[in-house]
């Protein structure tokens, strides 16, 4: 380490990778895994999701996974949390819906509303 | 000695040791702790060739030898089985099991049975204070003892390592 | 590079790994692999998390489930339940007593009372990072303070920082560590080193070991800055032989360190260098004692040396050279970096910032745990260390180890620091607490701290040589029953006379248990030597074991004496031959209808 701006960049680039340890976080994105979500391809969204936070260089982004939600019809489920706000639960998520979230509501604080679970109620 | 640990290929380790630490400041500790390492003891025969090495005097050698407690003029035994006497294992009742280890072995503390199976010490504190009490027997830990444990503990190690691995 | 989804945190602490956590490491990274899990779910082996008393724990983030008491088959039901589906493993989680009903699993790591209720700086790292990765250290801020320092501030002004932080060293000495630092940096060079003391020899406290294990980067960061505080460029560490995890991560972060260039010549492309080198100590305790750890670095028997000269004028091999214990150390890479006014601005007037404690003894949440200075050891004992298991009582906590006292029930809402510690008539040591309940004598214990000294004494000195072996002659006597009422006058004076007179502290200290229980307890040794009792049922010889008629004639007893002394017949009353018995106690640990009783 010749410099501090290499020990620097060093910093940044390692704690991106492991700081899920330690933060709290702004937004908390809950992807509900188990046997339903898995098969409607619950998994693929939630790497999809953290590809893309990482393609937009997001920090302060907390991604966990959560077990069965019960309504196994709307899965794949993405609940969205931000401390003082109602929680926001997006439904039937594909991989392109989850970068479309990822931009719009945690980059430029905008619900996606139409994939909302609130939307779709018949 | 039980065991026959003054060997070519030991000797030979130790040399390498001296080598390596020769040159620096205070080489004297760094060698010893080797030595014990290669050896299990450091009897008089690997202190004479230590001090004839180093230019140290024999008795001043054997000083610093007999003032560590992990310094030992004799090897251990296949079983070296350590009761922890920290405060945190004595406060939950370390010392009766020491005796009662001692009772069954005939082997007081600090010795080696006649036939170098089994070496009985009291430790000082390992760190595992929260498994309080704890003994170990060689690397393995049995924690959060009560006195009826110790009977089958000590039935594990009845055979000599060379009878069970036959 | 795609991030890993979650992260497995397993202890690797000696504790938690002499309960196999290595293997429980081995197991999560096998079956990970196996279910193709490999390049989301990263297995990190950290060091220790302080809750010892329910290790194994492993948690997984960023969740933060807190999995303790952790055996190998539960990996299978963690992987398979936790990491594939999501589904927190609940009846595997740690279950938080100090917590509302409602909020008992412990579902969030950061909300784990335990942990809320302390103030981890010492111990920030322990727990969180990968100790064999230094890419992690500085993930975290690691060595940041070192560029700061040797890019931005004069030595002077690293003198400064150190002295208005109030640091005191963590020890046992309690020596402001800035004017420490000052004295080596004014004495005459060119050659000074900086000595770590990480012997840690007091029974009960393993705070150096579990920063050693947790986070070896500190210290050698810490270290760094001292050298360029006083001109040093090189340090040793003397580290106790029987930490063999320390030894072997302290070993990989130097090693690690020295190949980014965090280490050797010309660090950050200055005009500084620094070097380190281990040595080993080979299980003596008054090695601690400073000028005995010299003594043994320079290849001697570890005796102490009278002082004056100090080690900061006359240290390692005649040099100057400051010694400080790996706690002291721990602190300083965050004074640098937060400033010394917020280190100052924890703790009381006299004693600054935080402490390291390990709990243990008859407490429930024994462990390791870091707070404020000022904070009343009522909330340590009852609040954070969950108070006394089995509904037993209070009696007594031992602070300071072999040179400390105990502090009573009636003291309790004192705030720790160091001056009120020893206004008690104990001191703060390093940091071992030890609680005990009804259960344990105090007499006894303060035998057993004598039996230590008596043992680890190295000799040098008339007063600790033979002092402290007729004070013990004498505890011997009275646990044996054969005390009289002039032998407590007689510990009193050969106690005043040794604290008097020894050559150093473990000498000056030797007796202080003694005396803190003669102070508190006096009542208890005049049981032993008027009443030839021992009120708590521990002194062996003032005491007999009984099978009462609750007997059933299982024989379970008989099978386990270890000396035969046992006679009955199956569905008999069994008989305990009282001059045969030892008073081992394994038949009362058998008996299960707690027919055996002492008296």
């Amino acid at each position: 380490m010749k410099s501090l701006a290499e020990l620097e960049k060093v910093q940044q680039e390692v704690y991106r990778r492991i700081n899920l340890r330690t933060l709290k976080g702004s937004y908390t994105v809950s992807v509900a895994m188990d046997d339903c979500g898995m098969a409607a391809g619950a998994r693929q969204v939630l790497l999809t999701i953290l590809d893309e936070i990482d393609q937009q260089g997001l920090e302060n982004i907390r991604v966990v996974q959560t077990g069965c939600l019960g309504d196994c019809k709307l899965e794949p489920v993405v609940e969205i949390f931000q401390e003082g706000h109602p929680k926001t639960t997006y439904i039937q998520m594909t991989e392109e819906k989850a970068r479309q979230i990822v931009k719009s509501h945690l980059v430029q604080h905008q619900v996606v509303e139409a994939s909302t679970i609130g939307s779709n109620k018949k | 000695m039980a065991k026959n640990i003054l060997t070519e290929e030991n000797f030979q380790k130790l040399h390498t040791v001296i080598e390596h630490y020769r040159h620096i400041q205070g080489p004297l500790m760094p060698i010893l702790n080797e030595a014990q390492v290669i050896f299990g003891a450091i009897p008089y025969e690997v202190q004479k060739v230590i001090s004839d090495e180093l230019n140290i005097p024999l008795a001043e050698i054997y000083g610093v030898v007999t003032f560590y407690s992990q310094f030992t003029l004799e090897p251990k035994g296949d079983y070296l089985i350590a009761v922890c006497l920290g405060t945190a294992c004595y406060v939950k009742g370390a010392q009766k099991l020491l005796d009662q280890i001692v009772t069954r072995l005939g082997v007081k503390v600090g010795e080696t049975s006649p036939d170098g199976r089994y070496s009985v010490e009291a430790t000082r504190c390992i760190g595992a204070c929260g498994l309080a009490p704890v003994l170990t027997v060689n690397n393995a830990v049995y924690g959060r003892l009560v006195e009826g444990d110790i009977q089958g503990i000590l039935e594990k190690y009845s055979k000599t390592s060379e009878e069970v691995s036959a | 590079m795609s991030l890993f989804r979650s992260h497995v945190l397993i202890c690797g602490g000696t504790g938690c790994t002499s309960s196999s956590s290595d293997k429980i490491e081995e197991r999560f990274k096998e079956l990970v692999a196996e279910q193709g899990l490999d390049q989301e779910v990263m297995v990190v082996r950290t060091g220790c998390f302080g809750l010892c008393e329910e290790g194994p724990i492993c948690i997984v983030h960023p969740e933060g489930s807190f999995y303790s008491r952790v055996k190998i088959e539960d990996v299978d039901t963690i992987v398979s339940e936790h990491l594939m589906k999501g589904r927190v493993v609940t009846s595997l989680l740690y279950r938080d007593k100090l917590a509302p009903p409602e909020h008992q699993l412990a579902t969030s790591f950061s909300e784990v009372t335990f942990y809320k209720m302390q103030h981890r700086v010492a111990l920030k790292n322990c727990g969180v990072i990968n100790p064999e990765v230094i890419e992690e250290y500085i993930a975290y801020d690691g060595y940041k303070a070192l560029g700061k320092v040797l890019t931005e501030m004069q030595p002077a002004d690293v003198l400064d920082a150190v002295k208005k932080s109030g640091l005191r060293g963590r020890g046992g000495g309690g020596f402001p560590t800035g004017i420490k630092w000052e004295f080596a940096a004014k004495t005459e060079g060119p050659i000074k080193y900086i000595g770590c003391n990480a012997d840690e020899g007091d029974p009960g406290a393993f705070m150096d070991r579990s920063i050693l294990e947790g986070d070896p980067h500190c210290l050698i960061e810490a270290m760094a800055i001292a050298g360029y505080a006083t001109g040093a460029e090189k340090g040793y560490v003397y580290i106790r032989a029987e930490y063999p995890i320390a030894v072997k991560r302290l070993k990989i972060a130097i090693e690690q360190a020295k190949e980014h260039g965090l280490l050797g010549r010309n660090i950050f492309g200055t005009d500084f260098s620094f070097d380190m080198e281990i040595r080993l100590g080979a299980g003596a305790f008054v090695c601690g004692e400073e000028t005995a750890l010299i003594a043994s670095i320079e290849g001697e028997r570890g005796m102490p040396r009278p002082k004056p000269p100090f080690p900061a004028h006359k240290g390692i091999f005649g040099k100057p050279t400051v010694i400080n214990n790996v706690e002291t150390f721990a602190n300083v890479p965050q004074i640098i970096l937060k400033g010394p006014e917020w280190y100052a601005s924890m703790g009381t007037e006299k004693s600054k910032g935080t402490k390291v404690f390990a709990l243990g003894g008859k407490i429930n949440n024994s462990g390791l745990i870091e707070i404020e200075m000022g904070t009343k050891l009522r909330h340590v004992i009852e609040d954070i260390g969950g108070g006394i298991p089995k509904g037993k009582k209070f009696k007594a906590v031992q602070t300071g180890g072999p040179s400390g006292g105990c502090i009573t029930a009636d003291h309790l809402d004192i705030p720790i620091d160091y001056d009120n510690l020893i206004s008690l008539g104990s001191m703060m040591g390093s940091g071992g607490m030890i609680v005990m309940d009804e259960d344990n004598c105090m007499v006894d214990i303060a035998r057993f701290f004598l039996d230590f000294t008596v043992d680890e004494s190295c000799g040098k000195c008339v007063p600790c040589r033979e002092g402290t072996r007729r004070m013990l002659e004498i505890l011997d006597r009275i646990t044996e029953g054969k005390g009289e009422m002039e032998d407590i006058d007689k510990l009193e004076r050969l106690a005043k006379n040794i604290k008097s007179s020894s050559l150093c502290g473990l000498g000056q200290t030797a007796p202080n248990p003694v005396l803190s229980t003669l102070r508190y307890f006096r009542t208890e040794y005049e049981a032993h030597i008027v009443g030839k009792t021992c009120p708590a049922g521990v002194c062996q010889a003032l005491l007999t074991y009984v099978i009462t008629d609750a007997c059933k004639g299982c024989t379970l007893c008989k099978k386990v004496c270890p000396v035969g002394c046992i006679t009955g017949e199956v569905k008999g009353l069994h008989h305990i031959d009282p001059d045969a018995c030892i008073k081992c106690g394994a038949c009362m640990s058998k008996c299960p209808f707690n027919a055996i009783i002492k008296k």
